[in-house]
């Protein structure tokens, strides 16, 4: 009940999780997010005008509980920078962890692509049953200092997706 | 006190962290890195210091609001010293806020000019055609060797692509299947091996005939090309297209010159973008400056004014309380300035006081000590004192004057002597001789007087001296006076008891011989003479008898009156004693109304019972001889007395026709009746009587008839 509450997955923000592609082997589950991702023209202008954004990936594998929270039993982030390449006209996503990085003639394409670039490897727990959660979210404080008060009270500057929690069954 | 420090402190570490964060706040906006995470906290930092310190200031408001409401001292000087600073302060802050905010949109603004842009942006395509150059040379390479590649069997297309690389610019050839899938890899660098596949999204446009070629960013600053191109299968077995992708490196030199030129132009165009928000940023801060400025200001302000005024409100509320008779007043010097200078003079002013205070307060206490004394010793004094001022006032008056007088304390003091006789017409006698002598200015007299109080006579001997004064010649007169009736009539009784012993000793000696012999007389010569001279010497004889008789109960009563026979007193009641006595009349004196309305239950009294009677009897033998109407009514009532504590009064009241003003005066003196054949002592043994038991007797006359009035003291155990 609690859980439901606190993990609902109802989308109710622009951008969402469609689902969770969930693949899980005997020591690993791997979890590849879809998403409905789209900005704002004024993250665009931000991006073209030479703006560093950085986005947090964050993926949680939790045992649920029913009558008390969820017990969690790892925890994944990581960041991704998208930048505008000015000498070949190319958006650059960038894994701030591994540093491997992937250009996109098409800003569209970007973002399309970015579930493919969030890709998350957690350790088979190997529980009966087990709940995977992920959300994408601004990071507000990469944000060069000037934009980020403004940020914060825009409307437009708001592209986190909620939580999205998925039920598996790694056993 | 400790509250008040503890406050302080804390609204100094508001300031200090409010400052703090301003500080780091300005660092992070001027861009650095170590702060632009912190960013947001400290600007919440700061807009929640300045909105405590604004409560601050609210508290601080409101509690001058309720203070002024309240007009407690010195709140009147801060609200003004306030409303100064302010207005001191608050202008220079706007002024600067104004300008400040003004001087840095300009500033920002001349950051950028045309010519700078211009020049960014041709560098910027200078190093695009340079790289766009680079671009087709590696195209035109991997175009060349895919089109080599499709020549080749399929299974030997891996063999030949190392030879490829060698022949190439490329740091990296990579053949890949339609379904995307690497199938070999060739890479002067080995650790770049299986890295870098291309990303998916250009596939498709590569598939319909589009060629890739793209400049990217590398780690390490450095840029490489990436081409991808499809290979045609028109000579595989499987007639099966492949991709090609070619990776191909910038020299260092060169990535480093076009990543300068990425990086200014990216930095440039950046801070153009951001113009308006860093525009927006600092004149967010700046305002937060002039609130703190202003916040801070106020609190100077109030902080201030309350201390200036400290100590000016410790002044006033000494000065108050010295005002209301509190000289010792200290007040703590806080300062070495004026204000603790006047503080310091304050307090000897106090102290001085305080000590000037004291000995007047123990002069004072003397001088009442003194009064007290002298009013007490006055006020056991049996003698009347007045003193009087030259102005005829009647400064002083003991108890003594008060009750001779027969006037309150109200009534004598600080009053005209001459308003004396309008409070008691009886007194003027008294007051005329004190204005006489007051005007004629006698240093020392002595007189007496007669004042009267209803139908009483008061003898007074009134004496009186000059009161030297040390300025003026004289400053008023002490009168002394004594009450001289008592005295008069306790020796006229004394001579009337002395005139009735001798007379009684004397007249009576001679009396019994004188009636003997006349009785023999009688015997010896009556029937020897003639019927003529018989009847004269009976009736002579008669007569001396009967005057004898006469003359000896004339003396017997004088007797009565001369001895003082040893009272006999036992507790008991009087109402027994007053019955007894009227049933006596009641029965011997038929046509005597008797009214008793005497108190019930009665209270005890001390009296000789024999002599109390005697009392009783001369009383209504009185009333009953000295009425000539038939029908005689008498009213004995007896009450508790109003007047004089534990006394008890008996009233004999008739309806004869009174007393005139001439016996009224000397009723009770011996020898002072109305009847022809009364002896005149009757009242005056009543009198006796009563004076024995302690008791005093007065008469006056009613409306229709005469009263007599007995007052006696109630027995106490």
């Amino acid at each position: 009940m609690v859980s439901s509450l606190v993990f609902g997955s109802v989308c109710y923000a622009k951008n969402y999780v469609i689902n969770l592609d969930t693949t899980i082997t005997d020591k690993t589950i791997v979890i590849i997010p879809f998403l409905s991702f789209k900005t704002s023209d004024k993250i665009k202008e931000a991006i073209d005008n030479g703006t560093r954004i950085q986005l947090i990936a964050k993926a949680q594998l939790f045992e649920p509980n029913n009558w008390w929270f969820n017990k969690e039993i790892d925890n994944k982030k990581f960041n991704l920078e998208v930048s505008y390449f000015t000498l070949s006209k190319l958006y650059v996503v960038k894994n701030m962890q591994s540093g491997k990085q992937q250009g996109f003639n098409d800003y569209e394409q970007l973002w399309k692509e970015l579930g493919k670039l969030s890709v998350f490897k957690f350790k088979n727990p190997s529980k009966e049953s087990l709940m995977v959660r992920f959300r994408l979210m601004l990071d507000k404080g990469a944000l060069p200092t000037v934009m980020q008060l403004p940020v914060l009270i825009d409307s437009q500057w708001d592209i986190n997706t909620p939580w999205f929690n998925k039920k598996i069954s790694p056993k | 006190m400790k509250k008040t420090h503890v406050k302080n402190s804390l609204i100094f570490l508001l300031i200090v962290i409010l400052i703090s964060s301003l500080y780091f706040l300005g660092l992070a906006v001027q861009g650095a890195e170590q702060f632009n995470r912190i960013y947001l906290w400290l600007f919440g930092a700061s807009v929640l210091a300045v909105f405590v310190l604004g409560m601050v200031i609210v508290q601080r408001f409101v509690w001058l609001f309720a203070k002024r409401k309240k007009n407690e001292p010195g709140i009147k000087l801060t609200s003004r010293m306030v409303k100064t600073f302010v207005f001191l302060s608050l202008p220079p802050v706007l002024v600067v806020y104004l300008f400040s905010t003004q001087f840095l949109n300009n500033y920002i603004d001349s950051w950028f000019d045309t010519k700078t842009n211009q020049a960014l942006n041709d560098s910027l395509k200078l190093g695009q055609l340079f790289l766009d150059v680079q671009t087709t040379q590696a195209l035109t390479q991997t175009k060349a060797i895919a089109l080599k590649l499709a020549e080749i069997d399929p299974p030997r297309q891996a063999i030949y692509l190392e030879r490829f690389l060698d022949e190439s610019s490329a740091s990296d050839l990579m053949l890949i299947s339609a379904s995307e899938k690497t199938i070999e890899q060739a890479s002067i660098n080995l650790l770049e091996l299986n890295t870098n596949p291309p990303p998916q999204s250009i596939y498709q446009g590569v598939r319909t005939g589009n060629n890739y070629a793209r400049i990217e960013p590398k780690q390490g600053g450095l840029l490489q090309i990436r081409i991808l191109v499809k290979v045609e299968g028109s000579m595989n077995l499987s007639n099966s297209y492949r991709f090609l992708q070619g990776l191909f490196p910038i020299k260092n030199e060169y990535s480093a010159l076009a990543y300068n030129i990425e990086t200014a132009s990216v930095g440039y165009n950046q801070q153009l973008y951001q113009r308006k928000e860093l525009k927006k940023t600092f004149n967010i801060i700046l305002f937060l400056v002039m609130m703190i400025s202003m916040l801070l200001a106020l609190v100077r302000a109030f902080s201030s004014a309350r201390n200036l005024v400290a100590p000016v409100k410790l002044l006033s509320q000494a000065t108050q309380r010295i005002a209301e008779g509190n000289y010792s007043q200290n007040i703590p010097v806080s300062s070495t300035d004026e204000i603790g200078f006047l503080v310091k003079s304050f307090n000897t002013m106090s102290s001085q006081l305080a000590s000037s205070s004291a000995l007047a307060h123990r002069a004072q206490t003397e001088a009442m000590s003194q009064k007290w004394y002298l009013e007490n010793v006055l006020s056991r004094l049996s003698s009347g004192v007045l003193s009087i001022n030259n102005d005829q006032r009647v400064l002083m008056a003991n108890s003594a004057a008060r009750k001779i007088l027969n006037l309150s304390s109200k009534e004598i003091i600080n009053q005209n002597i001459q308003q004396l006789n309008l409070k008691n017409i009886g007194l003027t006698p008294f007051v005329d001789l004190v204005l006489t002598k007051l005007n004629d200015h006698s240093e020392e007299w002595q007189q007496e007087t007669l004042i009267t109080e209803g139908d009483l006579r008061k003898v007074l001997v009134v004496r009186g001296s000059r009161i030297p004064d040390q300025e003026q010649d004289d400053s008023g007169m002490v009168v002394v006076f004594d009450d001289q009736t008592i005295i008069n009539q306790a020796q006229r009784d004394a001579a009337w008891s002395e005139v009735a012993r001798r007379l009684a000793h004397e007249v009576k000696n001679p009396l019994t011989p004188i009636q003997l012999s006349a009785e023999r007389l009688r015997l010896r010569f009556l029937d020897k003479m003639s019927e003529q001279d018989k009847d004269i010497l009976d009736r002579a004889t008669q007569t001396i008898v009967t005057q004898v008789d006469n003359l000896k109960t004339l003396v017997n009563a004088f007797s009565d009156y001369a001895k003082a026979p040893e009272l006999k007193r036992e507790a008991r009641g009087l109402n027994k004693l007053i019955q007894a006595a009227v049933d006596l009349y009641y029965v011997s004196h038929a046509g005597i109304n008797f009214t008793l309305e005497l108190l019930d239950p009665e209270p005890t009294m001390y009296i000789d019972k024999v002599r109390f009677s005697q009392l009783l009897t001369n009383l209504i033998k009185n009333s009953v001889e000295g009425s000539d109407i038939s029908n005689v009514s008498i009213t004995i009532s007896s009450f508790i007395s109003k007047l004089i504590e534990n006394n008890l009064v008996i009233k004999f009241s008739d309806q004869g026709h009174g007393f005139t003003e001439k016996i009224l005066a000397h009723l009770f003196e011996p020898y002072e009746t109305t009847k022809a054949t009364g002896s005149g002592l009757g009242l005056a043994i009543v009198k006796k009587i009563v004076e024995e038991h302690g008791g005093n007797i007065k008469a006056y006359n009613h409306n229709s008839g005469a009263t007599i009035e007995i007052v006696l003291p109630i027995y106490q155990k």
